[in-house]
């Protein structure tokens, strides 16, 4: 009788002990470390763990020390390296959350290979994320960030669509480095679709690029059969200046004369003449 | 039903509804103020007249209900009318009776029933065509009747060799003979005409738009380096559409479930423009003129504008008519980035818009089918009345990255209870 009670004795305090454990567990806020430390554990048991208790980890960082950030980094690159893509876009998209922040080119320099692996999946929006997060650094990202690009925009069998966000990082980070700008013109002779043509000219568009072989690839757009395509070349050199403008000016003065040419994109030509003038 | 719908309902309740109520708690309440915000309605476009050459199919075919997607079928005595070469007419191929040129042909206006059903009879208004080539005068008679099948005008040919006709006013259908002696008989060409629309209009409006006066952009300046930091970041922010009237991203089309038509589709998206964050906005909180200082790409103040392409956007209808109601259905999708930020994912949506018309086109609802990025807002007006309105919970960089890449899933689900929608 006596063991009896002493074994229900023993496995009350037991049950309080384990209700205490759960209740102080349930109080620990989760950090970003914690989160990405059992992000493979919950993934495996439970699946992914809600957008929301995500974003609330990254809500975190902007308030974090840079130590604490330094800290819990290893264990998200780690989560970059897991199978599944999802979990893979959560260590992304937290990597992205720490771009952010002022000192993120010194948080995330030790990481940049990690980051640039990223782009060696076939999955558009880490590639998105990668690139937010290289051109995010600050104050400058590190010279580093642009060779993983570069190797992905020189690969001829992706969706050259999902390599637009890499080229458009590139050309903003690097718009006079030559290995950037014999990648842009390589990829602007591929055939390409018009959306993905129109993306790449407004990515120069956006950019500093102004290399006189790169206008030239801008200015055989002009002649392209979809007017999408031309209004984004006669943007672009019109965003290159009076020198673009001069040396696409013959090209500009056929279309504006062509009859078969949308009247829009005639007006837009002239319209660029005149600017260039 | 149609099949296509009937399929889609089906799926819908099984699969999309336990989501529906989770989806519809979590997206706030309308703000009066957002919605204000909203796009303005573009002008809804009217039916665009038909005309019909008869060289849309091979010389040979045998014509019966080929055209009925645009609003007539074909028949004719003694054989089935067919398209025909002709020397005699200049704009070959022309509509033959059978036997060839000797055969009457009849023509009859119908709503296109897109939805696999019966058409249904139609008036047709400017209806005329060509007819010959008479050899003799009076010898052709081309007879034009009512909905109720009431003879309502009659003439004959006045003019040998290739005349013109005009019906007089509003037809249900024409029948074209020989009556008299026309040893070469006759066929018909160029016909043209414009359904009479019958039965309630509905104008349905998707549009994306950002419900702030401005949101921040996740990359820097690229055009300068900043004069007075020294730094080379210099952040930019994007012009919402809060209290602009403007949008991200739009597409519209006018149905007309009873008769099964569709016109007016318009893909727009709005201007997209930045500025640097660092001097704007000018006065503080939202961008004003203040900000529009005209020198682009200068990383100071406005920097630059620019404009998505709509070009992906695609729209399909479907129908069904059920005793006492007709419903339409509107499909809706399309993804657009934003052209002055190449390296984000874009914005994209998949919206369905059943519209249901009951007592005798007197009265409407709709409800929402939806499936889109949980940034920026989305919504759906019918009619001018909003039906589906979605807006986001935050306006920051990382939530809009987070809304792009769906790694925040998308929001989809499909309205339970639907919104009456005013009758035009």
């Amino acid at each position: 009788m006596r063991q009896v009670n002493m074994t229900i004795r023993l496995l009350k305090t037991a049950c309080v002990l384990l209700i205490l454990a759960a209740a102080v567990r349930a109080q620990t806020p989760v950090t970003l470390q914690s989160f990405f430390q059992d992000l493979p554990k919950n993934f495996a048991t439970s699946g992914l763990p809600e957008a929301a208790d995500l974003l609330k980890v990254e809500d975190q960082i902007a308030g974090m020390s840079a130590d604490d950030v330094r800290q819990a980094l290893p264990t998200v690159v780690t989560a970059l390296g897991h199978p599944d893509e999802s979990v893979q876009a959560y260590a992304a998209s937290a990597l992205f959350a720490v771009s952010l922040r002022a000192d993120s080119a010194e948080l995330l320099r030790p990481h940049i290979g990690a980051i640039g692996g990223l782009f060696n999946s076939t999955s558009d929006r880490l590639h998105y994320l990668a690139a937010l997060t290289f051109v995010g650094m600050k104050p400058a990202p590190p010279a580093e960030v642009v060779q993983p690009m570069l190797a992905f925009l020189n690969r001829t069998d992706r969706d050259p669509d999902g390599q637009v966000s890499a080229l458009a990082a590139l050309v903003r980070l690097a718009p006079e480095n030559p290995d950037v700008i014999s990648a842009l013109e390589r990829f602007m002779s591929r055939p390409l679709q018009p959306t993905t043509r129109v993306n790449t000219l407004n990515a120069i568009r956006t950019s500093r690029v102004n290399d006189f072989e790169v206008r030239k690839q801008v200015i055989t757009s002009l002649d392209d059969a979809d007017p999408g395509v031309q209004f984004a070349a006669i943007d672009t050199l019109t965003r290159m200046g009076p020198s673009a403008l001069a040396q696409a000016a013959p090209a500009l003065q056929e279309l504006v004369q062509r009859p078969t040419e949308a009247p829009e994109v005639r007006a837009r030509a002239n319209k660029a003449l005149q600017t260039g003038k | 039903m149609s099949l296509k719908l009937r399929w889609t309902l089906l799926l819908i309740g099984v699969w999309i509804l336990p989501v529906l109520a989770l989806a519809q708690s979590s997206s706030p309440a309308p703000d009066p103020v957002l919605l204000q915000a909203g796009p303005k309605a573009l002008a809804a476009a009217t039916p665009a007249a038909t005309l019909i050459t008869f060289s849309e199919y091979p010389v040979g075919t045998g014509i019966t209900t080929q055209y009925q997607n645009v609003g007539v079928i074909f028949s004719g005595s003694p054989g089935t009318p067919f398209i025909s070469l002709d020397s005699a007419n200049p704009t070959a191929p022309v509509l033959s009776g059978s036997p060839q040129f000797q055969g009457s042909i009849t023509a009859t206006f119908v709503h296109a029933a897109k939805g696999g059903g019966k058409p249904k009879p139609a008036e047709a208004a400017a209806v005329s065509f060509d007819a010959g080539y008479f050899d003799s005068l009076n010898s052709t008679t081309i007879t034009y009747f009512d909905l109720n099948g009431k003879v309502i005008g009659s003439v004959q040919n006045t003019a040998l060799g290739i005349q013109h006709f005009t019906a007089p006013g509003n037809i249900h259908s024409f029948t074209i003979g020989i009556t008299t002696n026309e040893p070469a008989g006759f066929a018909i060409d160029n016909l043209a005409f414009q359904i009479v629309e019958k039965g309630a209009r509905f104008t349905v409006q998707y549009s994306a738009y950002i419900p702030v006066d401005h949101v921040g952009g996740p990359t820097s300046c690229p055009y300068v380096i900043d004069p007075f930091t020294g730094s080379p970041y210099i952040p930019l922010i994007y012009m919402g559409d809060a209290n602009r009237g403007t949008y991200r991203t739009a597409e519209q089309i006018t149905v007309v479930p009873y008769s099964e038509q569709s016109y007016g589709f318009s893909p727009s998206t709005g201007q997209t423009r930045n500025y640097d964050a660092i001097h704007s906005p000018v006065n503080g909180s939202t961008l004003s003129q203040a900000d529009e200082d005209g020198v682009p790409h200068d990383c100071n103040l406005w920097n630059d504008a620019g404009q998505a392409s709509s070009s992906g956007f695609t729209h399909d209808e479907s129908y069904q008519s059920n005793p006492g109601s007709d419903q339409a259905q509107v499909h809706f999708t399309g993804s657009a980035g934003n052209p002055l930020e190449l390296i984000s994912p874009p914005i994209s949506w998949d919206m369905r818009t059943v519209i249901d018309v009951k007592n005798s086109q007197k009265s409407a609802t709709a409800y929402v089918n939806y499936n889109h990025t949980c940034y920026p807002a989305h919504q759906v007006k019918v009619n001018d009345q909003l039906v589906y309105s979605y807006t986001p919970g935050r306006n920051d960089i990382l939530y809009i990255a987070l809304c792009l890449t769906q790694i925040n899933p998308k929001i989809v689900g499909q309205q339970s209870v639907p919104t009456a929608v005013p009758v035009k």
